[in-house]
């Protein structure tokens, strides 16, 4: 019998391979929306397959997560280092200031600045995505004990070095938990980037409330929520994968 | 606290300075034919005069200066009046700038705020927060530099200086329908906050109590938490507008496909997590010997319950709804796009008429909302906070 972890991924990935089975067999979905809504002449979004518009949601979220992840990290141990010391105190007050900024209203301020399409979206998914890993990488690292950072330089490690092997591996689990909630937020958000064109998943379900047409929101809507489901179970079992846990940033 | 490096001035002060100069090349202002246009954007000395331009740009070589060499609180506190001080002067000669551009320009000739004035209003924000952490003593002069320049901009709203800056135009075109809209909007994410609240707590005291009821009620709340907002609001779409085909008297109460129902279920699901999670953790965090200390003075099991779990678990309780409010103020924006009305109205027509200025009405308000009710919310929080956890908790 496989140990619980390595169930975990064997069941994740065998959901996946159903979902992308599902969404790439048209006919079902065809066949499935026709006899759900009899009364809508066309049950399928025409302007992409519901492939080409997961690929497009991942696209969006993949990118806006990479620079997400690549800027906020090391942004949130800049300012747990000396040098950056002098910053933790705003970069703290502007993440807790900015995670009550509702994500559409950044997504909307976005297009009066950026005008509409994909860039806007990504900026603003990133932006927002950016909060979370900030904060948790900042409350990862600060939870690291002194004790031991001690011990890492008691025993010849340069600072480089005790960030790299001991800072960083202890603060693991809270920095996954804080891309983790960027990342659903992002995926959630990226459905209304559909609104100011940016694709994804979300444009079958606007396109399908524009036109009144239940099957289009169906659509859009039933892969959107799985997809969501499914990448929070990926993160989960990554965060999984790092047992270390500090107790003070468990929460 | 962390200890300051005075040697090399305030860092946050002169990176807060420096974007503050970066702001000058950037447009101020917009000048647009109609509000559909795009525009022409004019300099700070275009927009200002140049007197205005040179006056804020010696403030901020001023605050440069002072930030490089701070030393004592008298620095600090000048740092921030002269942050202040540009904020105010950027938004009153922004009124009348905005008022001779629109005279003499085309008929509906539109006048908006642009990047440098963003960047001018982030450089300040910085400002102000270096000269706070400077003055942790001094309570009086932090409120004061805080909100001096923010409640001169107000005043200088409501007074009328800046309606012809064209998101206040926007909204003098439509004071009627935001009132509406705002109260809706207040409405759906009050009512499903409530409604959350009264279903959250009972199922976070039964999950705290039952080992078998924990799992289920949290992996549902899980999960309705993971699935993307516009998402839970189609799939409710479908269900509800079969039921009131099959039950057409549902109709009569609003219940319908699309509107206000699908919208209102969703934001109850969405705050039922952190409302559940937060009571359960209160009550599971108690130390049990406070309740055997209660049943030993002789206190019933609903004396203990009412005396010393609810007043206890209480913070952490109202602290669950705060969060699940200002979510509920974000998830309310999106609901507009289901037909629910609200200040997400104002943002989806923007973005359907391409109107910039129509889309800055409804996001903004949705911003202050959200910071208003988190405000409110906090303060709650810390009033009901028992004397002895004041420290512990919030």
């Amino acid at each position: 019998m496989p140990d619980r972890q390595t169930r975990r991924w064997i069941i994740l990935a065998l959901a996946s391979a159903a979902f992308i089975a599902l969404i790439a067999s048209t006919g079902v979905w065809e066949a499935s929306l026709r006899f759900l809504f009899p009364q809508e002449s066309q049950v399928l979004h025409p302007r992409a397959s519901l492939l080409t518009l997961v690929v497009e949601h991942l696209g969006l979220v993949g990118i806006s997560s990479s620079l997400t992840i690549l800027i906020g990290v090391p942004l949130g141990i800049w300012v747990t280092c000396p040098g950056g010391r002098n910053f933790l105190p705003i970069v703290t007050d502007l993440t807790s200031f900015g995670q009550t900024f509702p994500p559409v209203a950044v997504l909307a301020l976005a297009v009066p600045m950026l005008g509409f399409g994909l860039v806007p979206t990504v900026v603003a998914l990133f932006l927002y995505g950016l909060l979370p890993v900030v904060r948790n990488t900042i409350a990862g690292l600060r939870a690291v004990p002194p004790h031991l950072l001690d011990a890492a330089y008691g025993m010849g490690m340069g600072r480089f070095q005790a960030l790299f092997r001991v800072e960083i591996p202890l603060a693991a689990r809270v920095i996954l938990a804080g891309i983790r909630i960027s990342v659903i937020i992002n995926i959630g958000t990226a459905m209304i980037g559909a609104a100011i064109g940016a694709g994804g998943l979300g444009s079958p379900i606007i396109a399908g409330l524009v036109q009144d047409n239940l099957a289009y929101i169906i659509e859009g809507a039933v892969p959107a929520a799985i997809l969501a489901v499914l990448a929070d179970q990926l993160l989960a079992n990554v965060e999984g994968s790092f047992a270390y846990m500090p107790e003070e940033a468990t929460r | 606290m962390m200890v300051r490096q005075w040697v090399t001035g305030n860092s946050v002060a002169v990176t807060g300075s420096c974007l503050g100069l970066l702001s000058l090349p950037f447009g101020w202002l917009t000048l647009k034919a109609s509000r559909l246009t795009a525009g022409t954007s004019l300099r700070l000395w275009d927009a200002f005069s140049w007197g205005v331009a040179a006056a804020i740009i010696v403030l901020w070589l001023l605050c440069l200066a002072l930030s490089l060499a701070e030393r004592d609180k008298r620095h600090a506190i000048t740092i921030g009046i002269t942050a202040n001080a540009i904020l105010i002067l950027t938004f009153i000669f922004a009124g009348p700038a905005a008022n001779r551009l629109t005279a003499t320009g085309a008929e509906f000739a539109r006048v908006s705020l642009s990047a440098g004035v963003w960047v001018t209003v982030a450089a300040v924000y910085m400002l102000v927060f270096a000269a706070r952490q400077s003055l942790p003593d001094y309570r009086v002069w932090q409120n004061l530099i805080s909100w001096t320049g923010l409640a001169a901009v107000v005043i200088l709203l409501f007074t009328g200086w800046l309606n012809n800056i064209s998101v206040v135009q926007e909204f003098l075109g439509r004071e009627s329908r935001f009132q509406q809209e705002l109260v809706k909007h207040i409405f759906l994410f009050g009512g499903s906050v409530i409604a959350g609240t009264i279903i959250g707590i009972p199922l976070g005291i039964w999950a705290a109590r039952n080992r078998r009821a924990e799992r289920p009620i949290f992996y549902f709340a899980n999960i309705t938490q993971t699935i993307p907002s516009l998402a839970l609001f189609g799939l409710l779409i479908a269900p509800l507008s079969a039921l009131s085909f099959a039950f057409p008297v549902l109709r009569e109460f609003g219940i319908r496909g699309v509107g206000a129902a699908p919208a209102l279920i969703a934001l109850i699901i969405y705050s039922l997590l952190p409302i559940v999670r937060n009571t359960f953790v209160g009550l599971r965090q108690l130390d049990p010997a406070v309740i055997d200390a209660g049943l030993g003075m002789g206190m019933s099991r609903p004396q203990v319950f009412r005396r010393l779990e609810v007043p206890l678990a209480a913070p952490l309780v109202l602290e669950g709804v705060r969060t699940a409010s200002v979510q509920a103020v974000g998830l309310t924006a999106v609901a507009a796009l289901i037909g629910a009305g609200g200040l997400g109205w104002f943002v989806f027509q923007g973005l359907g008429q391409a109107a910039p200025d129509l889309i800055i009405l409804g996001a903004i308000p949705i911003i202050v909302l959200a910071l208003f009710v988190d405000a409110v919310m906090r303060t709650i929080v810390r009033v009901s906070t028992p004397k002895g956890l004041a420290t512990g908790t919030s």
